[in-house]
């Protein structure tokens, strides 16, 4: 059991150690892009943006993508991934950051 | 042939050729001066003194060191052909000849009167000489012949207007650029043919007048700020200088000039559509549906320029994918940067985007309206810092020290990268397609490839292996340059597009350099027809022409003795090479120990690559001692390329099916680990090749499955905690080994 102990105290620290340097895309905070599929009809779009507190910002044209607001203190990420899980949505996104030249 | 002949049968092959070119000059043609300077050749051993004496009163003006050539202005009221007559006597010298005018080719050009168009190398500049096997014989235009094709497009083709969509940085800074007034832009010139395209459907009344939820959009719009000003910034000027390349006011007597020629009444023949964009994924797609929509409702816009990238190489988004897609629903062509290199741990850090793609560049492999376009630099050679792609990456245009607009008015800069070789791609698309409305935009990247001037150093780089020419677009005829192995002719066919129906059918044509390639009507059609290694150039003649041109040129064409001409070879591959039986001699490699020639047959084996993980060999074949051609390149790599399809920087299938989408934390992760760990070894690139080779159809399956996704996405979670976490994955692994263990150990006690 001791030995058992000393590996959990040695995973507990690994575990805050910092991960390894990874790519690290930009992009805008507060809002991601998402696209619901063609079938969902708009009432069930509202209420699953309603139950996630999030709000439509824009349209993207004709592309049929919102601009979704997140609310305060959600991560563009952890946003990306609980939209994403959802059958309703074709695809979430961050809105990336692009460069010229 | 003894070097004391072949230099005076190359003076007078030279002179032929200008003659030729001399024949059929048109009246509108540039008046060409009398030469008033004149070549000596010394002969070999000729003391300083003797040429001293035999200069005369004549001003020494240049000497040409390669062929050993002075260049004199005859003085002392000595005409030139006395100073001919005076010079060929003398026993110094080898011969003399006047400094001919040269013309390019009897060609017709249009002249243009900007002021900055001499500083514009890369829409006309003079020929550069060229080299082959050490032997000096090809004059070369490293430019787009833009007089050339404007010459075209005033005589042979319609007078339209097509619009341009530039989603970039905005147009002229703030208070230079003014919708209000009607689009007046002074940095873009010329006021009263403005160049910016305005809304037919829009007033400028505070109000939304066609609806389409953007009020007073007269010239554009502004994505970031919200606003019907898309003004660049002072300091940036990025979307200035892209702008100005499609289609600057030209011919106008002021500043630059651009592909966009005007139109013979007046008018621009390109007219551009600032969408401006500062830094987001949502705003360039707000611009690009903006455009689509503008031309469902009828708008002439027939391209957009997309002079940027997604950071970092290899992330792609679906939103962008999306509205570039819907874009090519309304024929509307997609010109995007290839990119630029920064480094190996920049944004952008592989070059070549075949391996790694770069989006939106790397949609030209799947989508039929984009054009990838890299960069060449002033001699033509690709840009040091141009992204490529021999599949991915359609063409290059110019791209490194290009003279475009600055912000300020009146402010010009040399600009380098990408953005501004897609620019000129997109001007010289929207002349093609301003020809038939219908013309389809993978018509016209088929004209510009086709159309563009092939060179050697670009196989393997560039799908086309070609740059981009304004003339060549236009010509009737395709290829307009090309490769031509001797033995086996080229045929060269009119486009069954409208642009082409205004030539007639009957072609004659005359060779530049015969003694490489002639020109052949075969009864059903017309060839190039190779003679002997080297480069040639053709005149063509339209004598049923009801489009008013009567000539026009094609080429180069290099003919050679070697096949393959050049290939891409791993690590210990052996390819068997094809010799034509007249040019058959010594074959050696320039770096033999990279690659090995043997005969009997004739082989290349690649024995390994250079410094870098790719390197270039070429071949030299030589016949008596003299060089017949150098071929290649053959590029060898290290280790075998992995499969294309596991290149880095693509989709992991499975887990972007499983967690919905790529911009998952998840998916970045298990890429980043693929790209970073499996790919670095030859084992990883293996099982990243079987990988692609399995996973397609079980993403496609997955997608329709939502229990599965689920499953999949909780089995792939340990996975990206141990990429994440390596060491806790360790331990973790080790602490669960150690229980069993202790549990194993404690129920054998037991029993």
């Amino acid at each position: 059991m001791r030995l058992l102990g000393l590996a959990m105290a040695a995973l507990a620290l690994a575990m805050s150690s910092a991960p390894p340097p990874e790519e690290a895309p930009s992009f805008a905070e507060g809002v991601v892009l998402l696209k619901f599929r063609v079938e969902v009809p708009a009432e069930r779009q509202a209420a699953l943006l309603d139950a996630e507190m999030m709000t439509v910002e824009k349209t993207l044209g004709g592309t049929g993508v919102l601009k979704v607001r997140l609310p305060r203190g959600m991560a563009v990420p952890d946003a990306v991934r609980r939209l994403s899980s959802r059958p309703e949505v074709e695809f979430a996104e961050p809105d990336y950051q692009v460069r010229t030249r | 042939m003894t070097r004391w002949l072949r230099i005076p049968l190359l003076t007078i092959s030279f002179l032929l050729v200008l003659l030729l070119a001399a024949g059929p000059l048109p009246a509108a043609s540039r008046e060409v001066p009398p030469p008033d300077q004149v070549l000596v050749k010394y002969r070999a051993g000729a003391t300083e003194g003797e040429r001293a004496r035999a200069r005369g009163n004549g001003r020494l003006k240049k000497r040409i060191r390669l062929l050993g050539v002075e260049c004199l202005r005859p003085g002392g009221g000595e005409t030139v052909a006395q100073a001919v007559a005076r010079l060929s006597r003398d026993p110094a010298v080898e011969y003399a000849e006047p400094d001919y005018r040269v013309v390019r080719c009897g060609i017709p050009r249009q002249a243009t009167d900007d002021p900055r168009f001499t500083s514009q190398w890369y829409l006309d500049s003079e020929p550069i000489l060229t080299t082959i096997g050490g032997t000096a014989q090809y004059l070369f235009d490293v430019d787009m012949d833009a007089p050339e094709g404007w010459a075209l497009l005033s005589r042979a083709y319609a007078e339209t207007t097509r619009v341009v969509g530039v989603l970039d940085s905005g147009l002229g800074a703030a208070g230079v650029f003014s919708a209000a007034a009607g689009g007046y832009l002074p940095n873009l010139e010329d006021a009263p043919r403005s160049v910016l395209w305005s809304n037919p459907g829009e007033t400028a009344n505070g109000l939304d007048d066609d609806g389409n939820a953007l009020v007073d959009d007269l010239n554009g719009w502004d994505f970031y700020q919200g606003d019907n000003a898309p003004a660049d910034e002072p300091d940036d000027g990025h979307g200035t200088a892209v702008a100005g390349l499609v289609g600057a006011a030209t011919a106008n007597g002021l500043g630059m000039a651009s592909p966009g020629y005007p139109l013979s009444g007046g008018g621009s023949r390109i007219r551009l559509l600032p969408l401006r964009w500062w830094s987001s994924i949502s705003e360039i797609t707000e611009g690009i549906a903006y455009a689509t929509e503008m031309k469902q409702g009828g708008a002439p816009i027939v391209a957009l320029n997309g002079s940027f990238a997604i950071a970092p190489q290899g992330l792609e988004s679906l939103t962008l994918k999306e509205a570039i897609r819907s874009a090519g629903v309304e024929d509307i062509l997609f010109v995007a940067s290839a990119g630029n290199y920064d480094g190996p741990t920049g944004d952008f850090p592989q070059a070549d985007n075949d391996l790694k793609p770069l989006y939106p560049a790397s949609y030209s492999t799947t989508m039929p309206h984009v054009l990838a376009v890299a960069a060449v630099n002033s001699g033509a050679a690709l840009a040091n810092f141009s992204h490529y792609g021999e599949r991915s990456v359609q063409l290059a245009g110019p791209g490194q020290a290009v003279l475009s607009l600055g912000p300020l008015d009146g402010q010009y800069e040399n600009w380098d990268g990408t953005s501004f070789s897609s620019p000129l791609a997109a001007g010289v698309a929207a002349l093609v397609m301003g020809q038939a409305p219908a013309l389809a935009p993978s018509t016209a990247i088929r004209r510009l490839t086709q159309g563009g001037v092939f060179q050697k150093s670009y196989l393997g780089r560039l799908k086309s292996a070609r740059r981009l020419n304004l003339a060549g677009a236009l010509s009737p005829f395709y290829p307009y340059s090309g490769l031509a192995y001797l033995g086996s002719a080229i045929p060269l066919r009119l486009y069954d597009d409208p642009l082409s129906a205004s030539f007639g059918a009957a072609v004659t044509g005359s060779s530049r350099q015969p003694e490489v390639a002639v020109f052949k009507d075969t009864g059903s059609g017309y060839a190039v027809s190779p003679v002997a290694p080297g480069l040639a150039t053709f005149a063509l003649s339209f004598p049923d022409s009801t489009a008013g041109i009567s000539t026009l040129k094609t080429g180069p064409w290099r003919v050679t003795a070697l096949a393959p001409f050049w290939g891409r070879l791993a690590q210990g591959d052996t390819i068997t090479l094809g010799v034509h039986p007249s040019c058959a001699g010594t074959l050696t490699s320039d770096a033999p120990g990279m690659a090995a020639v043997g005969s009997s047959p004739w082989t290349l084996t690649a024995l390994r690559a250079g410094a870098t993980a790719e390197s270039v060999v070429h071949l030299i074949l030589t016949r008596g001692g003299v060089v017949v051609e150098e071929s290649g390149p053959f590029y060898i790599a290290g280790e075998p390329t992995p499969d294309g399809g596991g290149g880095g920087g693509g989709g992991c299938f499975i887990a972007t099916a499983a967690f919905g989408g790529e911009g998952v934390e998840e998916v970045r992760t298990l890429r980043a680990f693929r790209d970073r760990v499996l790919l670095a070894s030859a084992g990883g690139r293996a099982l990243v090749g079987l990988y692609y080779r399995v996973s397609p159809p079980i993403a496609d399956w997955l997608r329709g499955h939502a229990a599965a996704r689920a499953a999949v996405r909780a089995a792939l979670q340990p996975v990206v905690f141990s990429i994440r976490h390596p060491l806790a994955a360790l331990l973790l692994l080790l602490s669960l080994l150690a229980g069993f263990v202790l549990l194993f150990q404690r129920r054998a006690r037991t029993n």
